[in-house]
């Protein structure tokens, strides 16, 4: 269980990539994905998803999972699109709807809830491609112009 | 939406979510529910609306519960395709290219709407998919087929080949030409663990037996236990398929 604080070290520290993403989305089940894999100067290890739907480009997700040792993992952040409303049931219990950041808090975990219920309206991004470059820099991605597939996965294939 | 249904409708929902509802036009024909309803991560479930004729309305969400799903996990064995689609059809859902739907008469829409949203709520929850249950389907599933189609073998559950080892535990015995076939199904790491050591120790007490693996998913297993295992046991099927397929053949052969 990780209080607060260690969740904002776990989002910030800087982290090297070490299976980049492919060099294109996957369209699977009515959206596109994509994954890499990340590991800190600690040694923790990290995945990235990114997620986006077909039918709705407006509704993605790019997610930071850290990598626990017995398999499981839990979500710190997640950009959120626009695709609907959202509600807290920890901290603010605020309801509000579009773009969104969800972060796990130390709350939720005590509270046996889902780890990233916390979410904060944003305005630093509107788009799958803006909320990317946003996540790179948010997450402390070192050295992301040498990873040649990471420029192609900002964008999306929209089939 | 044609106007005229819209707007009766609409009023309708109103009173009967009493009036937390809304609608936003996503795309000109298909408009979004803004309802209470909230998956465990706080994000409102996705349900959208079109109309197919003038009495028929498709609730959807669009490939937004798969797509929610494929955070934590993939649907990529036969196991857990057969959990998702067991929810789907427990709650009378749909599913075409990842987009799961329900088709009702506007007559019954807000009922529908409850159904839709429950069923989603089930098929994105993760504690059906959880490894436990993933288990013991699997192994469930293994047992129906072995008493259906294997009964000749005169299969044996819960087989103590050592009576004073009661931790090496072999899940099904069969019996052929008086040869003993030991099988043990291997979901993941802790399981072929156990049949790891079981075989080891079955063979350095002198057992006669042929050990087989039945996997749930042999590629997703960790590559050290799938080095482990293959060394230990003397057959692998790869997939519940797998075995379905080729058992018999195997036991005749090895039998003969």
């Amino acid at each position: 269980m990780y209080t607060d604080a260690e969740i904002e070290h776990l989002i910030s520290c800087k982290k090297r990539i070490v299976q980049p993403p492919k060099k294109k989305m996957r369209v699977e089940n009515g959206h596109e994905r994509n994954d890499m894999k990340l590991v800190s100067d600690e040694g923790r290890n990290f995945t990235v998803f990114m997620r986006a739907s077909n039918y709705f480009p407006e509704n993605f997700t790019i997610g930071l999972k850290i990598n626990e040792p017995d398999g499981t993992s839990t979500i710190l952040m997640r950009c959120n699109g626009d695709h609907g409303e959202h509600a807290n049931h920890v901290k603010d219990m605020r309801k509000f709807s579009g773009y969104h950041i969800h972060l796990a808090t130390q709350e939720a975990l005590a509270n046996g809830k889902c780890a990233e219920n916390f979410a904060v309206p944003t305005d630093s991004y509107a788009s799958y491609t803006e909320a990317f470059a946003y996540f790179i820099k948010a997450v402390n991605i070192v050295e992301p112009e040498n990873c040649p597939t990471l420029s192609s996965a900002r964008q999306l294939r929209l089939v | 939406m044609r106007e005229s249904i819209k707007m009766s409708y609409l009023d309708l929902l109103r009173t009967q979510f009493n009036n937390h509802f809304d609608l936003r036009v996503k795309r000109p024909d298909i408009v979004q529910l803004i309802v209470p309803l909230f998956h465990e991560d706080g994000d409102m479930v996705d349900i959208f609306l079109q109309e197919i004729d003038a009495d028929t309305i498709r609730i959807s969400d669009f490939g937004m519960t798969l797509m929610r799903l494929s955070y934590h996990f993939d649907i990529d064995t036969e196991n857990k395709e057969r959990i998702f689609q067991r929810i789907l059809l427990e709650n009378h859902l749909s599913e075409s290219e990842g987009n799961i739907y329900l088709d009702i008469p506007t007559t019954n829409l807000y009922p529908g709407i409850l159904q839709f949203a429950q069923g989603l709520a089930k098929a994105a929850s993760l504690s059906l998919f959880k490894r436990e249950t993933v288990r013991s389907i699997f192994k469930e599933l293994l047992h129906e087929f072995v008493l259906e189609s294997l009964q000749e073998y005169h299969p044996v559950f819960n087989h103590l080949p050592l009576p004073d080892r009661e931790d090496l535990e072999v899940d099904i015995l069969l019996t052929f030409n008086n040869r003993s076939f030991f099988l043990f199904p291997v979901i993941d790491s802790n399981s072929a663990r156990l049949a790891t050591i079981s075989c080891l120790e079955f063979k350095r007490q002198k057992l006669l037996f042929t050990s087989c693996a039945v996997h749930e998913d042999f590629s997703t297993l960790p590559k050290k236990d799938m080095s482990r295992v293959t060394s230990a046991a003397d057959k692998q099927f790869i997939s519940l398929s797998n075995f379905k397929e080729e058992a018999e053949d195997f036991i005749l052969r090895e039998a003969a």
